[in-house]
């Protein structure tokens, strides 16, 4: 594990030193220096440089974009889980369904975004909404597609064992799926933080999202790489803690 | 002496019966119809140790999931101990090749996972999974998962897990293909000892003479198959009466092994002609 930190350091030192010196050549306009993005992050975090509205108020937007990305990846979890499992097992339900998810999933979730805000106004569940819709169909899709790889041996030998339909779901289809879920719960993480910085853009003053659309507006460069670089840190942050968090939920047991 | 008290105790109810049996598959693309079974009648006693021994394709294993439910037979009838079946079920333990372990839950949770789905009391499943561990000889290994075991040991596992639900019958499908010669050796001599000492009733598929002398009360041989033209069907059935465990250099053993060898072969170059 250190081996592997120590060979991943060189690549971002060597990026920041490159962003240095572009400034410093005057390689690239409108970008700031290093240390002015430093010393943003550190107001931005702690308070006690510029003393503005943005002071201090990491944890507010922080928390306002956490919140959002986790109800509305949670509900995404819950509702597309079980439906999954369901559409992989049953042939009908699934071609009942197929076609309506064709269609509706092309529609990319910035297409959602003047629909959802006219009917549920500008504000927080509008983001959360947008969210579901964006982390809803990978779960959906690794979850039908987990379900339909469960090796058929394990089906027999656990009907032959005496398991009801009902059991087979909980006791063999969901955890010889599980690999598959886990794989599409990350990718709905990644798309859930993608997705928050678009619903914050419009109509909420916290978040993330939020500070870099008002920090863009008012030309703050600054400011705006800052918001950047805590969503690369929070979409980072939550995805080592969906990893944590199956490995203690599966209580290190080996799956398929 | 083993042979000849099973051959006292056959009761009136077949443990499992067979009945003009057949099976017709389709081919993947639709039409083609593959008559993979034909006219099976067999009658399996209580507490016998039947081996289907054919070649590959002759439809061992379509019998044996027939009779675990898994296939619905095109013709005739299956019944064990009587009752008509009708999809898989705790009363008929199946034994794959290939284990079909659950990967995610250790070896004593495999063992329990029957009487877990058939209600049991908590206290009555870990009786049964302490009693059938030791009887495959795993106690050691009660909270490994099967990943981290051999073959041979998985297989154990295999066994105990279905022998916990009781079975009426246990349906063996070429248990040992996948293990090397001396762990198969070791497997079914230990496999012998324990049906002996819990009276079960086998179906065990193979294509191996010597398994099958060693281990059977009686050899059902095997022929046909569509990829030569005949569906699958019986083609001798041979008792074997020798004593528990078999001597495999004795001459009694090996006059059995020439005369089943003798029909295999004559049936596979009768079909060639
Ligand atoms: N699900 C199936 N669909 C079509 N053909 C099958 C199917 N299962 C088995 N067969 C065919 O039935 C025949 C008997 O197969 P099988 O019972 O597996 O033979 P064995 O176990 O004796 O080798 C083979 O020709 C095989 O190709
Ligand atoms: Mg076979």
């Amino acid at each position: 594990m250190s081996r592997r930190i120590f060979w991943g350091v060189p690549l971002p030192v060597a990026l920041l030193a490159l962003w240095a010196l572009a400034v410093d050549r005057n390689w690239v306009r409108l970008i700031p220096q290093l240390d002015e993005v430093g010393k943003e992050i550190w107001d931005f975090a702690f308070g006690g440089i510029h003393d503005d509205a943005y002071s201090a108020s990491l944890l507010t937007h922080l928390g306002a974009s956490a919140s959002r990305v986790l109800r509305g990846f949670a509900w995404a979890t819950v509702l597309a889980v079980p439906l999954g499992i369901l559409m992989g097992r049953n042939q009908r339900l699934s071609a009942m369904t197929d076609l309506t998810i064709s269609l509706l999933r092309p529609v990319p979730v910035t297409a959602w975004v003047p629909l959802v805000l006219i009917v549920f106004g500008l504000g927080s569940r509008s983001a959360v909404i947008l969210i579901f819709i964006a982390a809803f169909y990978p779960i959906l899709l690794n979850t039908v597609a987990g379900v339909r790889a469960v090796p058929s041996r394990l089906v027999e030998a656990a009907a032959m064992l005496g398991t009801s339909r009902r059991q087979m779901l909980v006791r063999v289809v969901l955890p010889a799926a599980l690999p598959s879920i886990f794989a599409g719960m990350r990718i709905a993480l990644g798309f859930a933080w993608v997705v928050v910085v678009v619903g914050e853009t419009v109509g909420v003053s916290t978040g993330l999202g939020s500070v870099i659309s008002e920090a863009r507006e008012i030309s703050n460069t600054a400011l705006i790489i800052t918001g950047m670089a805590f969503i690369g840190l929070a979409g980072f942050a939550t995805d080592r803690l969906l990893g944590t968090g199956v490995r203690l939920a599966t209580r290190r047991r080996p799956l398929i | 002496m083993q042979t000849a008290a099973r051959a006292m105790s056959i009761t009136a109810t077949p443990a499992v019966s067979l009945d003009g049996v057949g099976k017709v598959f389709r081919s993947a693309d639709g039409e083609k119809k593959v008559h993979a079974l034909d006219g099976i009648d067999l009658t399996i006693a209580e507490q016998e140790f039947l081996c289907l021994l054919g070649g590959s394709g002759c439809g061992k294993s379509t019998l044996l999931r027939m009779i675990a439910g898994f296939e619905t037979p095109t013709t005739g009838q299956v019944a064990v101990r009587g009752e008509p079946v009708r999809g898989p079920g705790p009363d008929r333990g199946v034994v794959f090749q290939d284990y079909g372990l659950f990967p995610w839950l250790t070896v004593a949770e495999n063992i329990g996972f029957g009487p877990r789905r058939r209600g049991l009391p908590g206290a009555d499943v870990d009786a049964a999974v302490q009693r059938f561990l030791s009887l495959v000889g795993l106690e050691r290994f009660a909270t490994t998962f099967p990943a981290q075991l051999s073959g041979g040991m998985q297989q154990r596992v295999a066994i105990a897990r279905v022998l916990a639900n009781d079975p009426a019958v246990l349906l063996m499908d070429e248990p040992f293909g996948a293990l090397d010669s001396l762990t198969r050796e070791t497997m079914q001599h230990e496999l012998q000892q324990i049906c002996d000492e819990l009276r079960t009733t086998v179906v065990f598929v193979t294509h191996s003479v010597e398994e099958a002398v060693y281990l059977a009360d009686r050899v059902v041989v095997m022929g046909g198959g569509p990829s030569v033209g005949t569906p699958g069907h019986v083609e001798l059935v041979l008792p074997v009466a020798l004593e528990h465990p078999r001597d495999i250099t004795s001459p009694e053993f090996n006059e059995l092994k020439r005369e089943l060898l003798a029909v295999i072969h004559g049936t596979s170059t009768a079909a060639l002609r």
